[in-house]
């Protein structure tokens, strides 16, 4: 029997071309999202399946608390392997600093790599298979190297590399292993894997940073244990309590917790930040595979009011089908199967549209490193036929319990009319359902994308254009300020904690020295310079003069902090003084014009700015305005004669347009979602058009004869459909308006809101798209000779 | 075999009430070969879809195989339909998405009979209706008699004990035409009753009795020996 329904379906399928190119379009459309997402799921639980320790392997990750609220970060402190080492029910530690990269150097060849220094445990955890080397003793001394095969390959070709020289900005390396490159993905990738004894050599030499319990530094540090006995995870989680009530007084301004992250839950789990390869959310990616059904089911749709459009045609078939025995059951199978083969076609396409759409959208999904390897496995086929399977039940289920109600003597003599059974308001409303998801999306993204244009044109109350910034990395300030300045072209430098408009952000709350009222601040430092060069005006007082440099008994705040903090009662003479949640007593010695320090999806907070060079991270190159590239090759140079360290310069415009990157990506999201939708609405739109109106070529042979213009059939036609499109209009633009709106007015500080431009640009893209459609076809109609209409009775 | 009491049925739409069939009492016995004539709406097809048990009777008794249906549902009616009746139609109503093979295989499948046993009487049936050669062909590819004998093949493929068949030689040419009543004739010799509505007097004269239906109303029965009294 299923191979009757089989052959069958597939004949069904090739007979009715328009109706199946309708279908498979629109579904491959519809599932080819739903697919993606499965696929990046599928791939991410499968991350780090070749560690044979895998399931005993922890993370020990951090809890940071400050004033902001909770952050969880995936870097911790190395230091804690000291103690960590003396737990017996650890069996196996090891340690990782991801800050292993540049350029390897060998014989005039150069390779820019990534990588980690690790130290001489990291296979004890890990599982990697040697092509060269010692396992155990690779990694065990200073400026030792180990190349993954295919590093090795690209330096050497196919020599073996075993005791060769390679220099890097850290030094000379000797290649002390080759590595075979893993079975799978893992969230561990590198190139090269340094000896982590190499950073505590520079650290001797003083070439780095000591680090002992420097949270603000956040070294990208990583700490993996082994722990076989899983009820010794508590008895470690309480030490790693312990030493953290231990840290507490080494700790300025939050508080640090620490905790395990199973090896299984490292991609497909907890957000955090400083992670290393990619993570997915899995909350948020299963909120995303929710809304996907967002186009899934409106290419179902179309099924249905396809299907139920052409009954007719099939009226003869289910008839004889059901004078012949066939039951209801049955009738409902074969229906189901016909459609899930029809979208076993759709999840061929979807594949393709899979393979098309993967990287874009994969970057949009997965935050940190770009996952490259996205493939579709064995499993991921067989999710993809469940897919399939699933939505031939979505899509199946009503025309298949419709047909299979139908009276036999009906079907056969073809009586069943499709506006018959309220099928007919059945379809109107899928139509209808449909286009108000179309303008909903539309509304959406117009309401996005205007947000996203207010916020990079804002006024953020100080120049963008021409600002390069740099990280000083280990630069003195006082340095690049001389080697930078004097250069042609750089009108002004100056120095500051952190990039004005970006999300870089630290708090305090001040009181006055006589009240208990406090406000909560956002705090800067800056140099003598940052105020004229960011053309940011002093309205009272002074700004900080050079003798004031590293003095924090002096502050400038900004008209915000100044009319809040004014509010408060004080004492006339402590009015201009204030006190930190840390202590510090100062003075207000002038106040500046408000600006936006952080993105505007933040609520701008009074801005209290210090003079303290010991906080500069950033330097701020103001260039003449002609050749800013050249001149920022030109200063790459410069800084080279400075430190070892890259030259990460940007444009203040980028950091700014980089503040407002989950923006873009929702505008791509709802873009390529929109878009999606339009398309399968349209189709649906086309297939209902076409159908309806061949059922009225007969009709429309008479008038014609009668003497009805083309233009008043193509009305006639056109009408009702138009009709559903007005409706869904009517449903969508209110909906829709409602949800953005708030959605909006919640995420943004400074929220524009939805106009009547987006409303109506909306509703005219949807009228133009669904409008053309309905031309189309009943132009098509409505000047077809009358002569062959009435033929065709 | 089939027996209706005061059976009638009545049509009704929206503004128009129209009685199709008005107190019909007949009574057919098991290997009878019965004809009905009438003209155009005088209630033949709908009492032939009754005694099919296609339809049911608004009011009278209908016994079919010593069961009163005329209260059966549509499942009901379907498994004594699928398990008893054979249906030939003018139009000859065969799938055209599936081959001549798989349209007579069709009822076999909804009876669930095993591969082998669908094989050897699809091919037996269509041997005996003289269309072998055309087995894996599209109905589209056939000529008309060629579909009405696939139909007819459809129709005995599962032995019913009666075929209903409306109109079965409307759509043929007369050669076609006799073909089928000649095999419809064997077929009842070799024991199925039929049952047969047709237009033509000649086709008719094939059948042992002939039942003429006026307004929803039986007006003569006439046996074969009376028919040209």
């Amino acid at each position: 029997m299923l191979k009757n329904y089989f052959k069958t379906g597939l004949r069904n399928i090739s007979k009715h071309k328009l109706f199946s190119f309708l279908n498979i379009i629109g579904l491959s459309i519809g599932m080819s999202v739903t697919l993606l997402i499965i696929v990046v799921l599928e791939n991410a639980s499968n991350f780090d399946d070749f560690q044979k320790n895998k399931e005993s392997i922890y993370r020990v990750y951090t809890e940071e608390t400050n004033p902001d609220g909770k952050m969880s970060w995936a870097i911790t402190f190395p230091e804690l392997t000291n103690q960590l080492e003396l737990n017996e029910s650890i069996e196996k530690i090891t340690k990782i600093n991801s800050s292993f990269r540049g350029a390897l150097d060998y014989k005039a060849k150069e390779l820019n790599f990534n990588g980690y220094f690790a130290d001489s445990n990291f296979f004890n955890v890990f599982s990697y298979e040697f092509i060269s080397g010692n396992p155990k003793t690779a990694l065990m001394d200073p400026y030792k190297i180990i190349l993954s095969e295919e590093t090795a390959h690209k330096i050497f070709g196919n020599k073996d590399p075993f005791g060769e020289t390679l220099n890097t900005k850290f030094g000379d390396f000797t290649v002390s292993g080759v590595i075979k490159e893993p079975d799978g993905n893992s969230h561990l990738s590198f190139g090269v894997l340094g000896s982590y004894s190499t950073l505590s050599t520079l650290r001797n030499k003083n070439l780095l940073n000591k680090e002992e319990w420097n949270w603000e530094a956040k070294n990208p540090e990583y700490i993996y244990l082994v722990i076989d006995n899983k009820n010794d995870i508590s008895i470690v989680r309480d030490q790693l309590s312990i030493i953290a009530k231990q840290i507490e007084p080494l700790v300025e301004d939050v508080t640090l917790s620490f905790d395990l992250q199973n090896m299984d839950d490292i991609v497909l789990g907890k957000q955090m930040a400083g992670s290393i390869g990619p993570t997915f959310a899995f909350l948020e990616s299963m909120i995303f595979l929710s809304l996907t059904l967002m186009i899934l089911l409106p290419a179902c749709f179309n099924y249905i009011n396809l299907s139920i459009a052409r009954s007719l045609g099939r009226g003869k078939e289910i008839g004889i089908r059901k004078i012949l025995g066939g039951n209801k059951k049955q009738l409902v199978l074969q229906f189901i199967i016909e459609t899930f083969i029809l979208s076993l076609f759709a999840l061929i396409g979807s594949m393709l549209i899979v393979y098309l759409i993967k990287d874009e959208f994969i970057t949009l999904l997965a935050s940190g490193s770009r996952l490259q390897i996205i493939d579709i496995s064995f499993t991921g086929y067989l999710l993809g036929i469940l897919l399939a399977l699933v939505t031939a039940l979505l899509a199946g289920i009503i025309p298949a319990v419709y047909f299979s109600k139908q009276n036999p003597l009906e079907s056969l003599a073809s009586k069943v009319k499709p506006g018959t059974f309220g099928a007919l308001s059945l379809r109107k409303g899928l139509v209808v359902i449909q286009f108000a998801l179309s303008i909903g999306f539309l509304i959406g993204i117009s309401a996005f994308v205007k947000q996203y244009s207010h916020a990079l044109n804002f006024e953020m109350g100080f120049p963008k254009e021409n600002i390069l910034v740099t990280h000083l990395a280990d630069v003195n300030f006082n340095i690049f300020n001389n080697e930078f300045q004097s250069q042609p072209g750089v009108k002004s430098v100056s120095f500051s904690s952190t990039i004005p408009g970006s999300w870089d952000n630290s708090t305090t709350v001040v009181r006055h020295l006589d009240s208990d009222d406090s406000l909560e601040v956002q705090e800067i430092s800056v140099d003598e310079k940052f105020l004229e060069e960011f053309d940011i005006n002093l309205i009272k007082g002074n700004g900080f003069n050079s003798e004031m440099s590293g003095n924090n008994g002096f502050a400038i705040v900004n008209q915000q902090f100044e009319k809040s903090f004014g509010r408060f009662n004080s004492n006339s003479d402590n009015k201009n003084y204030f006190i930190t949640e840390s202590g510090r007593t100062a003075k207000i010695i002038g106040v500046v014009e408000d600006f936006n320090k952080t993105p505007l999806q933040k609520e701008s907070k009074p801005i209290l700015i210090w003079f303290n060079p010991d906080k500069y991270r950033y330097a701020f190159v103001t260039l003449e305005s002609d050749n800013v590239y050249d001149l920022r090759n030109k200063l790459k140079k410069v800084w080279a004669g400075l430190s070892s360290m890259n030259f990460e310069a940007k444009f203040l415009e980028h950091y700014l347009e980089e503040a407002y990157n989950s923006f873009e990506n929702a505008i791509k999201v709802l873009g390529l979602q929109g878009v999606f939708v339009m398309v399968i609405s349209c189709l649906g739109l086309l297939g209902m058009v076409v159908f309806s109106t061949n059922n009225r070529i007969k009709e429309i042979g008479i008038r014609k004869v009668l003497g009805a213009s083309e233009g008043k059939l193509i009305w006639l036609l056109s009408k009702s459909f138009l009709s559903l499109l007005l409706i869904s209009t009517a449903i969508g633009v209110p909906i829709s308006y409602f949800i953005f709106d708030r959605m909006l007015s919640r995420m943004r500080y400074e929220y524009v809101g939805i106009g009547l431009f987006e409303i109506l640009a909306s509703v005219s893209i949807l009228f133009i798209a669904g409008g053309s459609v309905i031309l189309w076809q009943t132009k098509k109609i409505a000047s077809i000779n009358p002569v062959e209409n009435l033929r065709s009775e | 075999m089939i027996k209706t009491e005061n059976m009638s049925k009545l049509y009704v739409t929206e503004e128009v009430e129209t009685t199709a069939l008005n107190n019909v009492n007949i009574q057919i016995e098991a290997g009878e070969f019965v004809s009905i004539m009438g003209p155009s709406g005088c209630g033949k097809s709908t009492l032939l879809n009754i005694l099919g048990l296609l339809d049911n009777p608004n009011s009278g008794k209908y016994h079919f195989l010593d069961n009163e249906v005329s209260g059966y549902s549509e499942r009901q009616r379907a498994t004594l339909r699928k398990e008893n009746i054979g249906f030939v139609f003018q139009s000859f109503n065969l799938i055209d998405e599936l081959t001549v093979f798989e349209n007579v295989e069709l009822p076999l499948l909804y009876l669930k009979f095993t591969s082998s046993e669908r094989k050897k009487r699809v091919h037996e049936v269509l041997e005996k209706m003289n269309i072998m050669h055309r087995v894996s062909h599209f109905p589209q590819q056939l000529s008309g008699g060629q579909q009405q004998r696939v139909a007819v093949a459809r129709a005995i493929v599962s032995d019913p004990k009666i075929i209903f068949a409306d109109e079965p030689t409307g759509n043929l040419d007369s050669s076609h035409g006799d073909e089928v009543m000649n095999m419809l004739t064997s077929l009842n010799k070799a024991g199925t009753t039929i049952v047969m509505v047709t237009h033509s007097p000649t086709y008719a004269e094939y059948g042992n009795r002939i039942i003429h239906l006026f307004d929803g109303h039986v007006v003569t029965e006439n046996m074969k020996e009376e028919f040209h009294v």
